[in-house]
């Protein structure tokens, strides 16, 4: 026994400043106070979080109708970053675009993989 | 430490749905269970488990260090030849791990016993890491909490920077078997927990993992370098792709040495290495003769199994519970009997955490059996003095 208090949800070091500036950081508690949303988009689609906070913008990928292309911005917790979000079901076994997909994910219950 | 009642927040549905705690009820049973919480003096955390973890973990990797390229060890565990080499490589590359979780019994007094290691795909994260804390801050400031009442919960802000640490600016892909809300869940916050620490994310379910040419791609055909996975190695190495080239290419969060640490044989195996430890019990493969030195009081664990399934405890040769399942094909282990202590009826283990290798907080989940089981609830912690 040390004799000094830990702060367990308050000692981690504080959030680093970006370099262009940017509003002053956040303390851990502030951090926490971000919330986060599930969102999901139908039985066979990805569940996806998104802060509170967070600007979300989604576009049809042009080279793809089947797919869009969402941005979030966050702050300066990190440059906005993009990526396609595969609205397609998955099919065991199937190959696609010379792709075969289904080798993973035979194993599981309704459970999941979890612990 | 101690049980005790603890007020109902009366706006928790809206809370909980704030922060996107989607999960507080699994199979229309109540999962998140804040009527009541456990106590802890700061020594407890302290000296006791947070200790605790720090040591198993030293313990863990030295283990590692003995076996990853010991064929008839990696044999012993039941794992398939042809995953050797990734498991050996990896740990040559010291692959860095994100996370895992300490499964301690554990009444007040004296060293916690590691019940197992969920050194793999461990859950309960978002709800240890957020969902409590939250809980925590809410009662506090409506003077519900002892003043400086705090919380053995560091995970946050331990994740975030180890992502920064692990994988600085990488593109990574976070998959698990979607159709599990809690799996779906502990994936995305671990997303939103990359995404503060500057790396690029994607999710998806492991069906939607292809194989092109020797390389794994997404959906859109990006490759996928850098993945998270929820879903455990047995079940990655029994899989059609688990066998493929692929596998050498991709870096895996967690690591492929993983794999000997979450296999209950490796609660023999610590044993055997460092019998007499205060913090573990016990623990022979069952055909080791060795195993009837514990006589007929013993846990019996599968070598692969998750959320207590086919477990059984005996006690003098009479068993006093046991939890049905699917596993066992691969043999089992017999630990020392260690029942859980009894708090009015409910029956908790504590999950500590850790994230790199730092002891980073803990999450309690209590049972009406003496076998933790799926159906156990999660409830809240607080320190006290």
């Amino acid at each position: 026994m040390s004799g000094t208090r830990k702060n367990f949800g308050l000692r981690a070091p504080p959030p680093e400043k970006p370099e262009d500036g940017g509003p002053p950081p956040l303390t851990p508690i502030q951090k926490r106070t971000v919330a986060i949303v599930l969102a999901t988009a139908g039985a066979l689609s990805l569940g996806v979080y998104a802060l509170v906070e967070l600007q979300e913008e989604c576009e049809p990928d042009p080279n793809d109708p089947q797919k869009e292309i969402c941005h979030h911005s966050r702050g300066w917790h990190s440059s906005s970053s993009s990526w396609p979000r595969s609205r397609s079901s998955s099919s065991s076994g199937s190959s696609w675009h010379s792709v075969s997909f289904g080798g993973f994910g035979s194993h599981g219950s309704s459970h999941g993989g979890g612990s | 430490m101690r049980r005790e009642a603890s007020p109902v927040r009366p706006d928790f549905a809206e809370q909980a749905a704030k922060i996107g705690f989607t999960y507080a009820e699994i199979d229309g049973e109540p999962y998140w269970d804040e009527s009541v919480r456990y106590v802890f003096t700061l020594r407890q955390i302290e000296d006791d488990l947070e200790t605790a973890t720090a040591e198993l973990n030293t313990l863990c990797l030295q283990l590692v260090d003995r076996i990853a390229k010991d064929p008839k060890t990696l044999e012993r565990l039941r794992l398939p030849r042809h995953a050797h080499d990734l498991i050996a490589r990896s740990w040559a590359r010291r692959e860095p791990s994100l996370y895992g979780r300490f499964d301690f019994a554990y009444d007040g007094e004296g060293p916690p016993k590691l019940l197992e290691y969920n050194a793999d795909t461990p859950t309960s994260l978002y709800e240890s890491a957020v969902v409590q804390w939250f809980w925590m801050e809410q009662l506090a400031a409506h003077g519900e909490l002892p003043e400086g009442a705090d919380q053995f919960n560091s995970l946050h802000e331990k994740l975030i920077a180890r992502w920064r640490e692990i994988a600085p600016g990488a593109r990574l892909h976070l998959s698990c078997m979607k159709r599990s809300a809690e799996d779906a869940g502990t994936i995305a916050y671990l997303a939103d927990c990359a995404i503060q620490a500057g790396l690029e994310t994607m999710q998806l379910d492991m069906g939607d993992i292809g194989l092109q040419n020797s390389s794994f791609v997404d959906r859109s055909e990006r490759p996928i370098e850098l993945m998270f996975k929820l879903y455990p190695w047995e079940w990655m190495f029994a899989d059609d792709f688990g066998r493929s080239a692929a596998m050498f290419k991709m870096r895996f969060v967690e690591p492929p040495w993983k794999a000997i640490l979450s296999n209950k044989g490796a609660l023999a195996l610590l044993w055997e290495m460092a019998p007499g430890h205060p913090n573990l019990l016990p623990c022979f493969f069952e055909d080791d003769p060795r195993a009837a030195s514990l006589g007929g009081s013993y846990a019996r664990k599968p070598i692969f199994s998750r959320e207590g399934a086919n477990v059984s405890l005996r006690r003098r040769g009479e068993e006093l519970a046991k939890s049905p399942g699917d596993y066992g094909a691969e043999g089992f282990v017999r630990q020392a009997l260690r029942p859980l202590p009894d708090f009015d009826g409910r029956f908790p283990v504590l999950g500590c955490w850790l994230v790199g290798d730092a002891p980073a907080g803990m999450g309690i989940r209590e049972d009406v059996s003496l076998v933790t089981t799926d159906r156990a609830r999660f409830v809240p912690h607080v320190i006290v003095g």
